[in-house]
């Protein structure tokens, strides 16, 4: 698979340079799939960093909204003054901030663990996000890599950052690092069972693991509705699971600023922090690429075939991208709403709740399955 | 994680709302003891108001709590016109009323959105100070002062109450109802909100009777013990109101009498408003010198039993002062409520006790 969009800037390039040197070169095939894979995946990074700015805008400003405030309005482009007001919505205030982490000393504690608190950070808790960008598919057919493991290489870069976090936060020889660790350690191996036994309940029905795929069938069902629709409770346990996977409010549990201060980031500083936080929006925003992949119909709409979407270029990316910001805007919409719950109370609903619903949704999901196997997109 | 360690929560730390340091000993993520340390800014507010004349210490008595600053000197005003031996008139007495009651309707919209903020919900840490503003918009109106207002006097009150201020202080009354209704409707019936504060904190009545709590922590625990019923002062006995009580002894029992008081308030204000008499002399004449003898007056402050001890000595200067400070107390018996709870408990139960460091360290 690949974005088909590259392909004609390549071979233009490729032609003009054998055209200014003439007879001298001779390309492989292989350099012009090269060229295609590394535009293909330069976009990827491009599309998930920009999304990640706007999202933290988004989110600031929506909560601000939301609580009465204004959010960041300042640090702006000049838009000019009319209507009169000046027209400035602080769209640049996180270029600003990122500039302004980047000029930060970088301080290692000097009682830290050196190697974990630098290798445990930057190799567990900033790296696999961005690994995971390169299985996340840009559209109904812009995608780089679609493996035949994608969701189990997708949970085994997810289980990777709990790691991450619990050597930074221990290694930093904290207090409140080693205990927003620890929390975060439990929170998230408690609910990566409910996630992945959610996400289950689709593999079950699309024998699948790949993204792409999932998506896609997700057209074949009656009118073309998503799997929401079919498995109401495995998308709710799969929304409290990834809120808890991604530490969002009421799940912020490792870094209750209440108590503990910044929790398992707080020694970290400049660049680091930056990228500790930037890591969870990115996180954020991958498990919401999943969460609409898996259960919104990814890149199709119901009632438009698929087919109209695909001939259309860049319209499925553009729908993908409008599902992803509202998939994101309940996230935010809930952390406005909520208070922060307690990590034994957590546990509780984890075990005692989730996974038990999760069992439930995959019984009935069967159930269903069994009886019509094309309300899940199956065609027999 | 069984071995036990230290943690400091303070002096500077999110959950310290002032500057102090709360010492606990953990075991994991359980509570199994706790220090607290305070005097971080002590400022000899006792030993200022021994040492210079009365009238000049009400000022500084602003000070002592910069959230309730109209009850601290109002307290202070009362306690040395009881030991002058001074009447003054119904006017005045209502006017104090207005000012104290709006002054303790600032003070838990304070609370709320701090207990609120160390629970993680912070759309509510930022929508009870809009109100608050509201507020202290009024109350700067009429003192010229948003926090330190210096309003009350020995004999009565500064000034009138500004044109105008009648109507606008009803109706800011039925506004504020308007909005704790609201603000119930978004923390009593969220379900996490409730997990938070349910059985969290629990402070029995003996306990709180023992530990020398007041105010709406003692009424939390099921213990009246209002001063404005138990000991009444002003035109309080005049105006009809409830006591509200609750049973519980927890965080969530804390934040309902609290959130009644509010009721009660402008439910008092209102009356007030309404019964203001047209007439009367609202800063009478004091004498330069306080009188031979001693007096302790107390008020029902926003957290609880405030009190003053004075001493006269035929001087313009108290011969003594101690002040007797509700947070204080409440300070206390958060210690032994924190014990034995989970290490996240710990900013809701330190947060229901509605703690001001300027008048524990005063």
């Amino acid at each position: 698979m690949a974005f088909g969009i590259y392909d004609g800037f390549v071979d233009w390039l490729l032609g003009f340079v054998s055209d200014i040197l003439p007879g001298q070169v001779e390309f492989q095939d292989s350099l012009r799939l090269t060229l295609i894979d590394s535009l293909e995946m330069t976009s990827i990074l491009v599309f998930l960093i920009v999304n990640t700015i706007l999202l933290i805008w988004f989110e600031r400003k929506l909560v601000g909204r939301m609580m009465n405030r204004r959010g960041p309005v300042f640090i702006d482009f000049n838009y000019g003054h009319f209507f009169g007001r000046t027209w400035k919505f602080g769209l640049l205030q996180n270029i600003a901030e990122f500039l302004k982490f980047f000029s930060k000393e970088d301080i290692v504690p000097e009682k830290a663990d050196k190697f974990p608190f630098n290798i445990g950070f930057f190799a567990f808790v900033v790296a696999p996000p961005f690994m995971l960008g390169a299985l996340l598919p840009l559209g109904a057919t812009e995608v780089i890599a679609d493996p035949a493991v994608g969701f189990l290489l997708i949970f085994a870069l997810f289980s990777l950052y709990p790691v991450g976090v619990l050597i930074t936060g221990w290694s930093s020889n904290n207090k409140y690092s080693v205990l927003g660790g620890f929390r975060s350690a439990a929170q998230m191996i408690s609910y990566e069972i409910p996630l992945i036994l959610s996400v289950g309940a689709v593999v079950i029905v699309t024998n699948s693991f790949s993204l792409v795929q999932i998506a896609s069938q997700q057209t074949n069902t009656p009118a073309g509705l998503p799997f929401m629709i079919f498995m109401p409770i495995g998308f709710i346990v799969f929304m409290v699971s990834l809120a808890a996977e991604t530490e969002r409010v009421p799940f912020d549990i490792p870094e209750a600023e209440a108590e503990l201060v910044m929790g398992w980031r707080t020694e970290l500083t400049g660049f680091r922090y930056m990228m500790s936080m930037a890591t969870e929006y990115f996180i954020l925003l991958i498990g919401a690429f999943i969460g609409v992949s898996l259960f919104w119909g990814g890149a199709y709409l119901p009632f438009i075939p698929a087919s109209t979407i695909e001939s259309i270029p860049l319209l499925s990316t553009a729908i993908l991208v409008v599902k992803i910001w509202v998939f994101i805007f309940l996230f935010i919409w809930v952390r406005a709403a909520l208070p922060r719950i307690r990590i034994d109370q957590l546990l509780d609903i984890g075990w005692k709740r989730l996974i038990p619903l999760a069992f439930v949704n995959i019984v009935l999901v069967i159930i269903l399955f069994l009886m019509n196997p094309g309300l899940f997109g199956v065609v027999s | 994680m069984s071995e036990q360690m230290y943690i400091h929560m303070g002096p500077q730390h999110p959950v310290n709302h002032g500057l102090w340091t709360l010492k606990v000993k953990t075991e994991g993520e359980q509570v199994v003891g706790s220090e607290i340390l305070i005097g971080y800014i002590f400022r000899m507010i006792e030993k200022m108001a021994e040492s210079r004349p009365y009238d000049t210490f009400q000022p500084l008595a602003d000070r002592l709590c910069y959230v309730s600053a109209m009850s601290w000197e109002g307290t202070y005003i009362m306690a040395i016109e009881k030991l002058l031996g001074m009447e003054i008139s119904k006017r005045a007495q209502y006017m104090r009323v207005i000012m104290l009651e709006f002054q303790r309707i600032a003070s838990h919209f304070t609370w709320l959105s701090a207990y609120a903020g160390d629970l993680g919900v912070l759309t509510m840490l930022v929508i009870p100070y809009r109100e608050r503003e509201y507020v202290l918009d009024l109350l700067e109106h009429v003192t010229g002062s948003r926090m330190m207002y210096n309003y009350f006097r020995v004999g009565g009150l500064k000034h009138e109450f500004p044109n105008g201020f009648i109507d606008d202080a009803r109706m800011l009354t039925y506004y504020l109802d308007d909005r704790v209704a609201e603000y119930n409707a978004m923390l009593e019936d969220s379900k996490v909100f409730m997990l938070r504060s349910k059985n969290v904190g629990v402070l029995s009545k003996e306990n709180a009777l023992n530990l020398g709590a007041t105010g709406p922590v003692l009424r939390a625990s099921g213990t009246q013990g209002d001063i404005r019923k138990v000991e009444p002062y002003l035109v309080y006995p005049d105006l009809e109101f409830e006591v509200p009580v609750r049973t519980g002894g927890d965080c969530l029992a804390r934040f309902q009498v609290r959130m009644a008081e509010i009721r009660q308030s402008t439910h008092i204000i209102r009356q007030a408003l309404d019964n203001l008499p047209a007439e009367g002399e609202i800063n009478q004449k004091a004498p330069r010198r306080l009188p031979k003898g001693e007096v302790y007056f107390r008020t029902e402050d926003p957290r609880g039993e405030a009190g003053y001890y004075i001493i006269g000595n035929e001087d313009q200067i108290p011969y003594r002062v101690k002040i007797k400070s509700p947070a204080y107390s409440n300070l206390c018996l958060t210690s032994h409520l924190i014990t034995g709870g989970k290490v996240a408990d710990i900013p809701p139960i330190v947060a229901s006790a509605d703690l001001c460091m300027g008048e524990i360290d005063r």
